[in-house]
């Protein structure tokens, strides 16, 4: 049953569509039709300087997490984490934080430092710290996090990555969390990076892949400053990724008895090459409604996992374009974002990267990708910054996908130098307004605020904190706290938020895609575990539908293949799609 | 009392120095005695003795940074021979190892009057003065550690020190400022670390500081950053103990010595003909005006002295003579005294009882200083009547022919002497200028060798490297320019020229080798910034090259020869927005420059201005068929507007223009996958996978991005250029 809370401002109009039927899932306490205004110039951002789009509430949230850090990074492993995750934990209709925590060198033996913080949604945007309570503060030094519903029962698990082991959290009816890192085999090992599920063999269950980043013995780093591989632009800083051995990837088959198997070497997503991994995310590359995978590596090709709908995959970066830039150089890349930035009906990629090596977009082209990198006019303003967290998401609800990316160096010792090319440790966010036209117009600067602090930043996860139809951001930063971003656009445009819950254990439906079509548009969007940097979205699915009040049809392709249609459909409400019990739809 | 230490004889054949006095009241009397008048030939060596003398005893009262003043004595006299001696670009190379020597010298007295902002300010600029700056650089270091007020302060210092200790492990001296450096930083694990580095090299001073380390780590508030006390800076301060009067005295000195090496510096490059580069110099002596009324330090006065063009040097007489006979030996103190009309009558006098074709030799060198040239001459013929291949003498003729206006007549007396043996120095230099000029190469270069291997000559070095050069002798230029280097290696003539050399040569080691301290000695230049920027990109990293190139288009808004590899480079880094402007000004000056063209198409291209861009590519195509960058953009099109077909065959153009462009590769690779050409899609990929392999050019590698910030070579230890080779 689903609650609303005693705080809610939302104009809450619950609907369950099952396979082609609609019912209502829960009587409305209230039904509350926008007051905003249709935007004025879809096409263009508002020009005026004052304009706000977010508020940074941390503070008046509650929320007085800090990531550990050392402040001079002498080790490469100090420089990753953290992952943030946006997901309902307790089903009570508020979508809660967790925020990953880690260690540095001199505290890597005392793990009780590394408290990880799972942020309860009390309503009216305050939180409060309930990890202790919930069993899931002490996952040791973290890195990256996702979440799912692996067992079906309604409630998200969690999924938390660390330098040395990973950790497996079931969720029990949102009243705690049980550690299942052992029984379920997914404990792993070495340096994890991304994750995210998926059902890769449509088994019905969600499986697991995870990055491995570098081979590193905590106990035996290499010396900061000293070596080549330990000198940047002539001054010393800490060692790596190159130079250092890295480590192969990992994934896990469910075996749909709350037990996981990794075969990675088997499905072909081993990376014997053991690049250095960090995002992931699944989708679906090649239109065949099969999942894909899609490792970023740093400093090496990324790779493009292509399902081969036998329980292997075909590593097709290269052919598919999306390995390396279009001039056939490697990148430093980290994080990823999935979208159909041009509502044309198949999902892109951008990849952020390190400082001096642009951020990528791929463009989607059907069967194959092409780098818009320049000529999206994304790439240009990266240049300077070494990109991290990152989303595709509509902050205007004009009907077109932004996109937003956080940044942050790595070395601290990068101040001391006067470089032209790129920014300094500390590095401000970017905002990429879409301007319809296969271009975006980087805006920033124009909302000023948190979009301009200079932050070192990591995760970044978006998802609708407060549910009034307007995006939050959430970002975990590297050093300091974080930094919870309240859209308050005043000229946002009506929307739809989509809930889905499928069937068995497949519940989230993680994987599925939505696509609705309101006027001449149509947008789609998938449901991810795990993506951006380390980190992992509102599984709910945000549509912008700017000045149209109503939706014309919505289609989910679950991910098993079947679909659910529906049309019609009131904007500005937060839509609940179950998947039919019975035959599906296809 | 200030007096010159030395003076020159205004006799043009028998010009010789006569030291007058010490340097003044700063140099010590006692012990070592002032030194005594001395032959030319044997004036380094006397003056050598007495520096070490007076190094001996400036620790008595001048304190350890004393032996500064007696090393820029003699660097200003080593510096004012060498000028004086035809040789500029050795005479330049000695000012500014001079230059550090005053600049660092100003530093120590500000140290030991505790004014270490503005010795930090003087130490800077020794670091830029010279191609060896690691002394002036560990200095810096030390005065950073010790006016740093908060822990991070320290970093940069500490970096530098670890940068000096990367580049000579075995500098005990930055190690210990290291340790001591971590643990004002309260650093004490890090301070261990580098402990135990240290005992290998010095066990004894690590076992020192270990000690102080221990004791300090005891104290309560231990570690605590900022708390630990490092080593005082006495060896930085000259004359701590002395009387103000007496800093301020060698102040002036010093100041004075500063002026006059930036004006001879001018006056050197208005002599080459350098205008511009003289007016810096100028600017740069200016502040220093004020100062003349005090005697530099170690001045020989003569630089200001210009020759003719054709200058009969100085001749010293012992030359004339294989042996030199003892009944000469009162001859020669009436010469050296002056006195030419008894040096004569005694000479006469000889000659009645015996006549040697040596004696009338200097007979005619002492009628010849008198100016009575038609005397001599009559002397020289006698004596070439009795020894026709006695090459002095056929030299004392070419002189005389020169005195007397008669320059044909000399040159060939030249061509005569040069057949009897080698000429002496500024014989042999005209003789190589009159071969040049009637283009006979491999004579001038046979005196120019000669030269080059007697007298150690860095100017001739420079001449032969030219006549390499306009052979089109590469390797012949290079080494010749190589070995000027080794000989001048602060003067920039011949760092330009061996950059120049080098790039030509492909010898991009070479080149970074002269760039790295030409660009940092002078920073303001641009062409020197231009030339950086070519050795970056020689070494295979557009990113420095470009912001070389952009440090040369600030310095000289528009400088021509940058535009377009400025545009290149940054093209290359992607940094499409920022090439396209200086495209189109290298454009404007070159409408029809094919790679111009395709440059800024390609530049176009990526920042989505398609229609110009495949304009400007098949212009560039109407004028160079083969240009690989315009297919490569015309390609690049084609596949952005899935033209696959069209596009494989033009970047199929473009990988047969030039196989090494590797991002054609990738994208032929992609073309012919969506063609469904998977072998050839394969082969390409191959190709490209290829160049990619080798070393790792990722953004760690290491690349000083601003000159000031580039450490030099020491002792050939490694400068960032130069582990950029490495790894390239």
């Amino acid at each position: 049953m689903r609650r609303l809370g005693p705080l809610s401002l939302l104009p809450l109009l619950t609907l369950s569509l099952t396979a082609g039927n609609v019912e209502a899932q829960d009587p409305p306490t209230s039904v509350k039709t926008t007051t905003q205004p249709p935007l004025q110039s879809a096409a263009n951002p508002p020009s005026a300087a004052s304009e706000r789009l977010f508020q940074d509430i941390r503070q008046a949230a509650g929320i007085d997490f800090q990531h550990p850090h050392s402040p001079e990074k002498k080790y490469i492993l100090e420089s990753v984490s953290g992952g943030v995750a946006l997901f309902d934990y307790n089903r009570d209709g508020r979508l809660d934080i967790y925020l990953v925590s880690s260690l540095t060198v001199d505290t890597a033996r005392q793990p009780h430092l590394a408290r990880g913080a799972l942020y309860k949604n009390l309503g009216d945007r305050r939180f409060v710290d309930v990890a202790e309570e919930m069993g899931v503060a002490l996952a040791g030094w973290g890195v990256g996090v996702c979440v799912a519903d692996v067992d079906g029962d309604g409630f998200q698990d969690l999924f938390v990555t660390g330098v040395e082991g990973n950790h497996f959290y079931r969720n029990k009816a949102g009243k705690t969390f049980e550690d299942l890192t052992q029984a379920s085999g997914l404990g792993g090992g070495g340096w994890s990076t991304g994750c995210g599920f998926a059902d890769y063999d449509r088994d019905g269950d969600l499986d697991l892949f995870v990055a491995r980043y570098l081979d590193l013995d905590i106990d035996e780093l290499p010396e900061f400053g000293r070596g080549e591989i330990c000198t940047y632009r002539d001054i010393p800083v800490q060692c790596g990724p190159r130079g250092l051995p890295g480590q192969s990837d990992l994934f896990y088959r469910n075996d749909g008895n709350g037990h996981f198997e990794e075969v990675g070497k088997a499905a072909g997503l081993s990376d014997p090459q053991a690049m250095f991994g960090l995002g992931v995310t699944w989708f679906d590359a090649d239109g065949d409604a099969w999942p894909d995978l899609y490792v970023a590596n740093d400093t090496k090709p990324n790779f493009l996992y292509i399902n081969q709908k036998d329980g292997t995959f075909e590593e097709m970066s290269f052919p598919m374009g999306v390995a390396v830039s279009e001039d056939g150089k490697e990148q430093g890349s980290m994080g990823i974002a999935v979208g159909d930035y041009r509502n044309e009906g198949r999902p892109s990629l951008f990849v952020t990267n390190f400082s001096e090596e642009f951020n990528a977009l791929y463009h989607n082209q059907g069967g194959y990708f092409v780098d818009a990198s320049f000529r999206s006019a994304t790439a240009g303003p990266s240049l300077p910054h070494v990109g991290w967290g990152t989303a595709f998401f509509d902050y205007d609800n004009d009907g077109w996908l932004d996109l937003m990316l956080v940044n942050g160096h790595v070395y601290p010792q990068i101040d001391q130098i006067d470089m032209e090319a790129s920014a300094p440790y500390r590095q401000r966010r970017m905002l990429f307004h879409n301007r319809r036209d296969g271009t975006f117009e980087e805006v920033a600067k124009r909302y000023g605020g948190p979009l301009t602090a200079e932050q070192v930043s990591r995760g970044l996860a978006v998802g609708d904190l407060d549910d009034d139809g307007r995006l939050d951001v959430v970002i975990n930063n590297l050093d300091g706290q974080p930094e919870v971003l309240h859209n308050v656009f005043p000229q946002a445009g009506h929307w739809l938020l989509v809930q889905l819950e499928g069937r068995g254990k497949m519940r989230d439906g993680i994987g599925a895609v939505i696509t609705v079509h309101h006027g001449k548009t149509q947008q789609t969007r998938t449901v991810h575990s795990g993506t951006s940097y380390l980190s992992h979205h509102d599984l709910r699915q945000h549509f912008g539908l700017g000045d149209r009040a109503k939706v014309d049809s919505l289609e989910v392709r679950w991910p098993d293949g079947s679909t659910s249609r529906r049309s019609n459909l009131a904007a500005n409400q937060i839509l609940v799609v179950r998947q039919a019990d019975g035959p599906s739809a296809e | 009392m200030v007096t010159p230490m030395v003076m020159y004889s205004k006799l043009p054949f028998l010009r010789r120095p006569h030291v007058l006095s010490t340097p003044g009241e700063l140099m010590p009397t006692q012990g070592c005695g002032h030194p005594q008048p001395m032959r030319h030939r044997r004036k380094a060596l006397a003056l050598l003795l007495w520096l070490v003398c007076w190094s001996s005893l400036a620790g008595a009262g001048g304190g350890p940074g004393a032996h500064l003043e007696a090393e820029l004595s003699w660097t200003m006299v080593q510096a004012e021979t060498a000028w004086h001696q035809g040789e500029p670009q050795i005479a330049e190379s000695h000012y500014r190892t001079a230059l550090q020597q005053a600049w660092t010298l100003r530093a120590n007295l500000e140290v030991a009057e505790q004014r270490l902002p503005q010795a930090v300010e003087a130490l800077h600029l020794a670091t830029a003065a010279a191609s060896d700056n690691r002394h002036a650089r560990l200095a810096l270091s030390r005065l950073g550690l010790h006016l740093a007020e908060s822990p991070e302060a320290l970093d940069e210092p500490l970096n530098e020190l670890r940068l000096l200790i990367q580049q000579k492990p075995g500098d005990v001296a930055a190690r210990q400022y290291l340790i001591e450096g971590l643990l004002r930083a309260g650093k004490l694990g890090q301070a261990r670390g580098q402990l135990q580095d240290l005992t290998p090299h010095d066990a004894e001073l690590a076992a020192s500081l270990e000690a102080r380390l221990e004791a300090w780590a005891q104290q309560p508030q231990a570690p605590q950053a900022l708390a630990f006390a490092l080593s005082p800076l006495d060896d930085l301060a000259i004359l701590p103990s002395a009387a103000n009067e007496q800093r301020k005295i060698l102040r002036r000195r010093t100041d004075a010595t500063l002026g006059r090496i930036y004006r001879n510096l001018a006056a050197l490059h208005r002599q080459a003909e350098r205008p511009e580069r003289a007016e810096a110099y100028d600017a740069l002596a200016a502040p220093f005006n004020g100062a003349t009324t005090a005697e530099p330090l170690g001045s020989l006065d003569i630089v200001a002295q210009q020759g003719p063009v054709v200058r009969p040097p100085q001749l010293d007489p012992v030359s004339l003579f294989e042996t030199l006979p003892e009944s000469l030996r009162p001859v020669l103190r009436l010469i050296d005294r002056g006195d030419l009309e008894a040096a004569e009558r005694l000479l006469r006098q000889g000659l009645e009882t015996q006549d040697d074709p040596q004696q009338r030799a200097l007979l005619a060198a002492v009628l010849s200083d008198q100016g009575r040239h038609d005397d001599a001459e009559k002397e020289v013929r006698s004596v070439l009547e009795m020894a026709p291949k006695m090459l002095s003498a056929r030299q004392l003729s070419v002189r005389l022919f020169y005195l007397q206006g008669e320059p044909e007549k000399g040159a060939r007396e030249l061509q005569h002497a040069a057949e009897l043996g080698p000429l002496e120095r500024d014989l042999a230099f005209h003789l190589a200028d009159l071969e040049i000029d009637a283009q006979r190469i491999a004579a001038a270069n046979h005196q120019l060798r000669s030269l080059s291997r007697r007298f150690q000559s860095a100017r001739a070095s420079v001449l032969l490297s030219r006549n390499a050069q306009h052979l089109g002798n590469r390797k012949g230029a290079v080494d010749a320019s190589r070995r000027a280097l080794e000989l001048a290696p602060d003067s920039e003539e011949v760092l330009v020229l061996h950059t120049r050399n080098a790039l030509t040569a492909k010898l991009a080691d070479d080149a970074a080798k002269a760039v790295e301290p030409l660009a940092r000695m002078h920073p303001e230049v641009a062409d020197y910034q231009f030339l950086l920027g070519s050795v970056w990109q020689a070494l295979g990293n557009p990113r420095e090259a470009a912001e070389a190139y952009l440090r040369a288009v600030q310095l000289e808004p528009g400088h021509q020869p940058t535009l377009l590899p400025l545009g290149l480079a940054l093209n290359h880094e992607s940094r499409f927005a920022e090439a396209k402007p200086f495209l189109d000004q290298a454009l404007a000056q070159a409408p029809s420059d094919s790679d111009i063209l395709a440059a800024l198409a390609e530049a176009e291209e990526r920042l989505g201005q398609t229609s110009s861009a495949e304009a400007r590519a098949r212009q560039a195509l109407s004028s160079d068929p083969n240009n690989a960058t315009a297919h490569l953009v015309l390609g690049l099109i084609d596949m952005a507007q899935g033209r696959f077909e069209a596009a494989r065959q033009t970047l199929e153009k473009a990988v047969a223009s030039d196989p090494q462009l590797t991002k054609a590769h990738y994208q032929l690779s992609l073309a012919c996958a969506r063609l469904g050409d998977g072998v050839a899609a394969k082969h390409h990929l191959e190709i490209y996978r290829q160049a990619q392999e080798g070393p790792e050019g990722s953004h760690l590698l290491l690349t000083p991005s601003t000159p000031n910030k580039a450490p030099a070579s020491d002792d050939g230890k490694t400068t960032a250029l130069e582990r950029q080779r490495q790894g390239s």
